[in-house]
Parts: C-alpha cells; sequence; structure tokens
C-alpha cells in the first residue's frame, strides 16, 4: 500500500498521537485539561492546537498548499510565540510528527518499499518546519509592533491637540480655518 | 563545529515535557514580557508609604527591610482580624477545582500556577503554618509553607497576574472571592515596599491633580474645549461643555482615557453630543476629571483616599447628583465600596433623570448612575431621533467588562443601547459574555507594554470568542465600556484579530444621534457614512 492512503487512513490515530505530545510540553496539570475540556471557548488553546494541525496534517498529505499551511500554522504558532517557550520549543512539534507517523504506522511501514514516500514525507515536514519559523518570526514582529503602537497611540491626541494649536487642522490635514 | 552540539542519536532522545515540578517549590523565572516594572520610588514616598526604594523584580536582591517577615505576618494577622471575608476565604476553600479553569491567565498561558485556586494556595499555604493550629503543629503536612523572600518574589509574579476579575468567583460555589484574596497579598507586598510602576504612579497622579495622568485643571479644560472644536467640525454644532460649573444639576465624572486617548475619545464626543441634544444641565470637575481609581488596585486605603474626590467635589460644586461614564473599575468601587467607604452621601439628592422623571431607584445610597442607565432610559422613552444606518458600515459585538457585568450586574443596558443604534448587532458565545465574560488581560494594573505578553496570553480567551463571531459574522467592531478595555482590547486585537477594531457605545450613540441643526457627512471617526441615502434620507 502506498504511504499517503496509509496515512490518511490513519490519520485520526496520528492527529491524536500529536495532539498529545503537543499538549505534554505544557506542566501535567494543564495538560490534561488541553486534553479533556471539549467546549472550545473553554478550552481555546486547546481547540486551537487541534484545528491546526488537523489542517496541517492534511495539507502534507496532499497539496502542500502554502497559503493553507500559513494559515493553519497561525492558529498554534501565533499561542506559542506568546507562552513561556524559547523559539525552538515553539517550533519542535512540527519534527515530532516525524515520530509520532513511525509511531503510529509502526511495521506497516516497510523500510524499502516505502523508502522514497517516506523521504518525501520528511521533507514535507521540514518544509512545514522552515514555515513554522517564518510564522514564529512574524508573531514576534507583530508583537514588537503592536508594542510601538500602543506607546503611540497613547499620546496621538495629544499630538493633535499641539499640531492644532500650531494651525494644522486634525480633519483636513491642512490649516485651520479659524473664520477669519 | 563545537563539542557542546548533541549527537545525532542525542537529537533524537529530547525530551519535550517540562520538567516535573512541586507547586510548593517558589522558583521563578522573571522573563521578559512576562512582569511589570517595580513602583518609582518616588511616588511611593509621594503618597506616603513606607519602604520606597529602586527594585527590580529580576534582580536577586529585592532590598527587602530586615524585619520583612515579621511585617508580613503583622499585616496579615491585621488583615485577618479586620476583613472577616479574608480569614473565611483562607479557610473554607476545599479545592473542588470548580474555579481551576476558569481563569484567563490559566487558559492563555498554561500555567497551573494561574488556576485560582492554586494561586490563592500560594498564599494560603503561608496562612496555614503560621495562623492555624493543624498547620502550626503539623506544618508541611498540613499544607502549610514557610514564608521566604523566594514565596514573596512567587507572590509579586502570580498576584500581578490576577485582573481581578472575579470570573473564577461566579463558579464557586462558596463564593470565594479570588479577586480579595489578591488584593489582600498586594497590601502585605506594599507594606514592604514592593508594588509595581503602573498603579502607583498614577495613583500619585491621581491624588496631586485628580486623575491618573497628573493633567491639571488647565489642561483637563483644554482637553475639553479641544472635544468641543472637534465635535463642531464633525457635526456643525458646538456644543456647551460645562467645567467647574457651581450650581449644576449634575457631576459628570469619566475616566481620564476618554478625553486624551484613541478610541476612548470617540465615545467623549458622542456623550457630549448627547448631552447638549437633550439639554442636560451638567459639569464637569478638574478634580473629578478621573472615574478610573487605581487605588482599588493598591489598598483599600488608597482606593479610599483616591474616591473621596468625587464626593467633595459633588458637595463643592453643589451638584444634585452624579453620572458616571464608560469606566470600568470605578463602577466596582462605587457599587461594592463607594457608598460605606466615602457615603453616606445624604447631602445629594436621590437621582431622577430630568428628561424623562425616571426615578434611578438602584442608585439612591450613591447617588450614582452609570451613563449606559441614563442613555438607555431616554432612548425607552423616545426623548432622542436615532439613525441607527450610521453605524451600518460596523458589524458590532459587545464585550462585558468585568466590573460592570459582574461586580454591578449591568448586563442589558448597554445591548439595548446598541440595539437602538446599530442595525448590526451579535453576540459572542454565551459562555464568553455577561457574568461569564473574559476579562480582556490587562485590567486591574496589569496593562503596561512591558507585560504585554502576558497580557497577550491573558487576553486569548476573549480574543478567540471574537474572532469567532468576526468569522462567522464579519463583526468588526468590538464596543466595551470601560476604559482599560478600550486601552487594552486595541493591542489584544492588533495582535490576535487585526481586522477588528475597538469602540465605545456611547461612540454608536454619537454616530446614531440626529442633532437639530446637524451638518454631518461622517462617523465620529470622520470616516463617511457607508450610504449616501443616508444623508439623503434625512
Amino acid at each position: 500500500m502506498v504511504l499517503t492512503v496509509l496515512l490518511i487512513e490513519k490519520r485520526e490515530a496520528v492527529l491524536g498521537r500529536w495532539f498529545d505530545s503537543i499538549i505534554k510540553t505544557y506542566p501535567p496539570g494543564t495538560s490534561e485539561f488541553l486534553a479533556k475540556q471539549k467546549d472550545r471557548f473553554r478550552n481555546p488553546v486547546g481547540h486551537a492546537i487541534a484545528e491546526s494541525i488537523g489542517s496541517i496534517y492534511d495539507e502534507i498529505v496532499s497539496e502542500m498548499d502554502t497559503g493553507e499551511l500559513r494559515r493553519a500554522l497561525d492558529g498554534i504558532i501565533r499561542i506559542r510565540s506568546v507562552q513561556d517557550f524559547t523559539a525552538s520549543e515553539a517550533v519542535a512539534f512540527v519534527f515530532q510528527l516525524k515520530t509520532v507517523v513511525r509511531e503510529v504506522l509502526g511495521n506497516r511501514i516497510d523500510e524499502h518499499e516505502h523508502s522514497h514516500e517516506l523521504a518525501d514525507l520528511e521533507s514535507r515536514i521540514d518544509q512545514v518546519a522552515l514555515l513554522a519559523f517564518d510564522k514564529y518570526m512574524e508573531c514576534r514582529d507583530k508583537l514588537h509592533e503592536v508594542r510601538t503602537n500602543e506607546i503611540r497611540r497613547r499620546s496621538e491626541i495629544l499630538f493633535e491637540k499641539v499640531n492644532v494649536g500650531c494651525g494644522v487642522s486634525r480633519h483636513e490635514g491642512g490649516p485651520v480655518d479659524d473664520g477669519s | 563545529m563545537s563539542d557542546d552540539l548533541a549527537k545525532k542519536e542525542e537529537l533524537a532522545k529530547i525530551d519535550f515535557k517540562p520538567p516535573k515540578k512541586d507547586w510548593t517549590d517558589p522558583t521563578i523565572e522573571f522573563r521578559k514580557g512576562s512582569f511589570n516594572y517595580g513602583s518609582n520610588p518616588k511616588n511611593v514616598e509621594y503618597l506616603d508609604l513606607p519602604y520606597a526604594r529602586e527594585f527590580d523584580p529580576r534582580k536577586e536582591d529585592w532590598n527587602l527591610p530586615d524585619n520583612w517577615k515579621e511585617i508580613i505576618l503583622e499585616g496579615m494577622r491585621d488583615r485577618l482580624m479586620k476583613y472577616r471575608s479574608f480569614r473565611v476565604f483562607m479557610d473554607i476553600c476545599v479545592r473542588c477545582g470548580a474555579c481551576a479553569d476558569k481563569c484567563h491567565f490559566f487558559l492563555g498561558s498554561g500555567d497551573p500556577k494561574n488556576m485560582p485556586v492554586l494561586r490563592a494556595e500560594l498564599l494560603r499555604s503561608v496562612y496555614r503554618r503560621d495562623f492555624s493550629t493543624a498547620g502550626k503543629i503539623l506544618g508541611k503536612l498540613a499544607g502549610g509553607r514557610e514564608l521566604t523572600p523566594q514565596v514573596l518574589k512567587e507572590w509579586f509574579y502570580y498576584f500581578y497576574q490576577c485582573t481581578e476579575c472575579r470570573r473564577c468567583s461566579v463558579f464557586c460555589p462558596y463564593c470565594i472571592d479570588t479577586a480579595e484574596i489578591t488584593m489582600m497579598a498586594r497590601e502585605l507586598l506594599h507594606l514592604v515596599g514592593i508594588g509595581i510602576d503602573w498603579i502607583t504612579t498614577p495613583a500619585a497622579n491621581c491624588f496631586r491633580t485628580g486623575n491618573h495622568l497628573g493633567i491639571q485643571p488647565h489642561g483637563f479644560k483644554d482637553s475639553v474645549d479641544f472635544a468641543v472644536d472637534d465635535l463642531a467640525d464633525l457635526t456643525g454644532i458646538r456644543v456647551e461643555a460645562p467645567v467647574n460649573k457651581k450650581g449644576a444639576e449634575i457631576l459628570f465624572v469619566v475616566p481620564s482615557a476618554d478625553y486624551f486617548a484613541d478610541p476612548h475619545y470617540y465615545g467623549f464626543l458622542g456623550y457630549m453630543a448627547l448631552f447638549h441634544e437633550i439639554g442636560l444641565d451638567y459639569t464637569f470637575s478638574t478634580y473629578a476629571s478621573e472615574g478610573g481609581n487605581f487605588g482599588l488596585f493598591h489598598s483599600s486605603e488608597m482606593m479610599k483616599r483616591l474616591n473621596a474626590k468625587i464626593y467633595a467635589e459633588a458637595r463643592r460644586l453643589g451638584v444634585k447628583w452624579i453620572i458616571g461614564g464608560e469606566c470600568g473599575h470605578m463602577w466596582r468601587v462605587l457599587h461594592q465600596y463607594m457608598d460605606t467607604m466615602n457615603g453616606p452621601a445624604d447631602f445629594l439628592e436621590e437621582p431622577i433623570s430630568p428628561i424623562t422623571g425616571t426615578k434611578f431607584e438602584n442608585a439612591k445610597c450613591t447617588k450614582m448612575v452609570h451613563i449606559c442607565e441614563f442613555t438607555a432610559d431616554l432612548i425607552h422613552n423616545n426623548k432622542i431621533k436615532l439613525d441607527p444606518r450610521r453605524n451600518d458600515h460596523w458589524t458590532v459585538t459587545f464585550h462585558d467588562s468585568c466590573n460592570t457585568s459582574r461586580a454591578m450586574g449591568l448586563i442589558e443596558e448597554p445591548r439595548y443601547i446598541l440595539r437602538q443604534t446599530c442595525n448590526k448587532f451579535h453576540e459572542m458565545p454565551e459562555n464568553t459574555i455577561k457574568e461569564q465574560t473574559f476579562c480582556c488581560g490587562s485590567g486591574s494594573g496589569l496593562g503596561t507594554d512591558e507585560n504585554l505578553e502576558m497580557r497577550m496570553r491573558g487576553g486569548f480567551p476573549r480574543a478567540s470568542a471574537v474572532k469567532y463571531v468576526h468569522d462567522k459574522h464579519g463583526v468588526n467592531l468590538l464596543t466595551c465600556i470601560c476604559a482599560i478595555d478600550k486601552a487594552t482590547l486595541t493591542p489584544l486585537m492588533e495582535y490576535w484579530v487585526p481586522e477588528v477594531q475597538v469602540g465605545a457605545v456611547h461612540e454608536m450613540v454619537g454616530n446614531a444621534l440626529v442633532m437639530e441643526g446637524e451638518t454631518r457627512t461622517t462617523d465620529l471617526r470622520s470616516q463617511p457614512y457607508e450610504r449616501e441615502e443616508v444623508e439623503r434620507d434625512d
């Protein structure tokens, strides 16, 4: 059987084990909660992880659509970028998929028969990992931008007042019409 | 290549699981982005508080006074005697776990010490060891922990990761108010000069000039005049906005961000347009120029000192009663503490709307009415003309501020206003709104830029619900009635749901309000209305 068919057949098992390996990067009390609570609003992190890895997996076994992968990675990396993880810890879950696949498929993987497909799969996972690095950096950049904008917003209207005092209209960007 | 690099076979054995750690271990790593800077000693002194000193949480030595332990335990003893609620909260918890998964910081960070039960246990364990008989005899076996400098650091870290939002309290079968546990912990820390600057400096400013920013009377007057000019540009109508007018019927108190920060300011324009249209006899005060009260996040004494100005100004100006603007914790202070703390306000009259004749019996004691109660009553009695099509460029949802929803039960009035002023309004999921609302993640003085990562974690549950209604209904405006929300939901949306902006309920009122003699083509943000026929129909 070709590997892709096996991967599609075992989708739920792979995703289940992948999900478990991700939530184990949280402290024990937390990982239990992330696994058990099914209401997406009572467990937004668990929900986001499950949803994201489902989409990532579907792309890996099919088209590898970059846009779709970026969207899917965003769901999980945006969270891990602001949690207590280092950069490598935040993206390591992508590499874990390699181990998970081997664990789930076990002896159904024939190293000879599937050697090319396995190499292709692992290369796809590596590509996703690269996208994950990009996404992590994008999120961290965004965080700095958010911080700068917040500081700017605090004084924006004060500056506008100063400008109005100097004859610049707030609404038109031109000199204030003082009616004279 | 360096010898330090892992070998190939070692790489395959990386354990991604965090090390197992006993919760009683108080070791903390102060990581950049997840804690607040210590208080500026100048302002600690200004407020006559003890042990003013430079204080950097990342440094090993916090320069604690020699007898710090004695001070903390004595402070704890005093508070256990003074507040029966504190003693009950220390004793009564059965650790059922109902609160455990209700905290937005736990949900967003995954840190078990942000489970409210465990966060409270950080304090309770010290109480147990030093104040309970079982703990005194059995120590650790009875869940007791010795108070050490490390425990103090842990308190500082985690009790400044609680926004005092009280969501967990809603689910507690024993009604333990976890916010009050946090308040006690912060009070104890202040006894040895440990606090955060974003609380101490605004409190000092407020004590000096009446508002958190330290804006002086002429600066306040300038801000109001600027807004009057702005509103004239936008509507063609020059409104009156009296400041310190003696004998006015009503004193109007707003959070200071309303008159200088974006997007609060558009709500401020909305208030002024509304009051003009109904001909309200009101005044601002240059000293009661702040509804917010960072004293609440500091200590009961500080809260009382800062709150006193509202009644003092009401008395000085000779008003009959007070209206309060879109502020969050002002309403917790007011609804839960002001009457007994700075009252009774028996020199004021029971509030009656001069426009509708409605008696606000709920404000019989405090004599202070929420702007949303006041406006909802105007709309209900058909006293103002509204054209909700002017808000058609917004698809709106409403974030219940923790304090107005949970601390005063103001649930329906803002929704009623939004439904009358906007055609497109959608609620977020039921378990994320009203009494169960998720905090913005930045309340109780935690909204600093140095603490941004922690705020993004804490705000994630709220953002996740906003994203849901954005994806489902195209929501592009998150309205709220709290100044801290408006300031901090804005960056929260920018990070999690950038398509959604933040606005005030009274911005929607100001947009929809049809004013006599107006010449309007834009909303209060100077954005053109979506449909030209709105203007033509008029």
